[in-house]
């Protein structure tokens, strides 16, 4: 034990026999070290003091409990994840619900309107394809260097569970996630995001895409020096 | 209602207090709590009746932090929060004798990397001693005394600062 550790167990009552008195004899000697000591104990009260509001404070309902009374426990994340799915209804893996969704949404214009960077998606041999401007990001963009002003923000690098490489992205108004087939980015995700940013909507937003990735990644999403070397190998896996 | 549920009941303000000395805010203070009392009934085979439930449910606790913090990193890299947003611009007005309240503790708490704040809520929250709390943590006694320390000296230095 350091004298500091020796010190700090002291304040906490650890201490005895020898070591506590070869303590007490340092501050009583030491008009720093009873400074510190004073002001740890301080500190100590301070946290104590504080949080055991929480102790006296009433406890919220927590469903589990009562629910558990008949046998069933509701559980706040599969609450969660039932919300996300309702948000991500049209995440659909199969491509025909989506292709409807995105004529409907996307390629008809709404969600890229506004701007003359059109045709963003296309369809390729059955499968949605980012293009232009989309593609260009996630070919070129790299998260660890992206300027706040680009206008797609490029979010997590990660491999799924095949071992290719996949991106979340966000736009004005879509974001979602694609993964490298060859040379192009299937889009494997693709939600609608509000016009209006109001805080609540940004997040369910956010956390449905990340609800994606969850699903999908493999292992943990890439550090910037990986995402680096990623982009060197053309993102291939 | 069994023994557990009764033990469960009579822990909820202490695990409510740890949940606080561990998340950033009240919201996710009581999230965790929510989540770490499901994860406590799906498992109560897993307690060994005799032994602590205070250590297992603290245990239990802090790996569902482990595991909330793990999943947020990630949502939270996608694209920064609207929460976050909120925060950009907060002026925290200096105020000569400001006060230490919850709120600004949990900050400071939350300023801290994991492993020295679950130290600090146990030993100086909650006031375990320095073994239970290695053994809870799963840790040697000399590392939890080094963390402590580590911990309270950057906390104190937050507070100082305001």
């Amino acid at each position: 034990m350091t004298d500091e550790e020796a010190l700090f167990a002291y304040i906490d009552g650890e201490l005895e026999g020898e070591d506590l008195i070869r303590i007490e004899a340092k501050i009583a000697a030491d008009p720093v070290l009873q400074k510190t000591v004073a002001e740890h104990r301080a500190l100590a009260a301070e946290l104590q003091c504080a949080f055991s509001t929480i102790l006296d404070a009433p406890v919220p309902p927590l469903r589990p409990v009562t629910a558990a009374a008949d046998g069933k426990v509701v559980s706040l994340a599969d609450e969660r994840s039932r919300r996300d799915r309702r948000l991500v209804s049209w995440r659909a893996p199969h491509w025909a619900a989506m292709a409807a969704t995105l004529v409907a949404g996307v390629i008809g214009g709404a969600a890229f309107s506004g701007s003359d960077r059109t045709g963003s998606v296309a369809e390729r041999e059955g499968q949605l394809v980012a293009t232009n401007w989309l593609d260009d990001a996630l070919t070129t963009q790299l998260a660890s260097a992206q300027s706040s002003e680009a206008p797609v923000r490029i979010g997590l690098t990660f491999r799924n569970h095949g071992g290719a490489i996949c991106r979340s992205f966000a736009a004005e108004n879509v974001e979602g996630v694609a993964c490298r087939k060859g040379k192009d980015w299937q889009l494997e995700g693709l939600l609608s995001r509000e016009r209006a940013k109001t805080g609540d909507y940004r997040l369910a937003g956010s956390s449905a895409t990340a609800a994606i990735v969850d699903n999908m990644i493999s292992g943990e999403a890439m550090d910037a020096h990986q995402e680096k070397a990623a982009e060197a190998a053309d993102w291939q896996p | 209602m069994s023994a557990f549920e009764k033990g469960l009941e009579d822990m909820l303000p202490r695990l409510r207090r740890f949940a606080h000395g561990l998340a950033a805010n009240r919201a996710d203070a009581d999230d965790l709590t929510q989540v770490t009392i499901e994860r406590a009934l799906r498992a109560r085979t897993q307690w060994q009746e005799g032994s602590r439930l205070d250590a297992w449910l603290y245990r239990i606790m802090r790996n569902c932090w482990i595991d909330t913090v793990r999943s947020r990193a990630r949502s939270c890299k996608i694209i920064e929060s609207a929460e976050a947003g909120e925060h950009i611009g907060h002026d925290p007005r200096p105020q000569i004798d400001a006060r230490l309240d919850l709120d600004r503790l949990m900050r400071a708490m939350e300023r801290l990397p994991l492993e020295q704040r679950e130290v600090v809520a146990l030993v100086l929250i909650d006031g375990l001693g320095y073994r239970e709390t290695a053994e809870l943590l799963d840790l040697p006694i000399g590392t939890v005394s080094s963390r402590l320390v580590r911990g309270r000296t950057a906390l104190l230095a937050m507070v100082k600062e305001g």
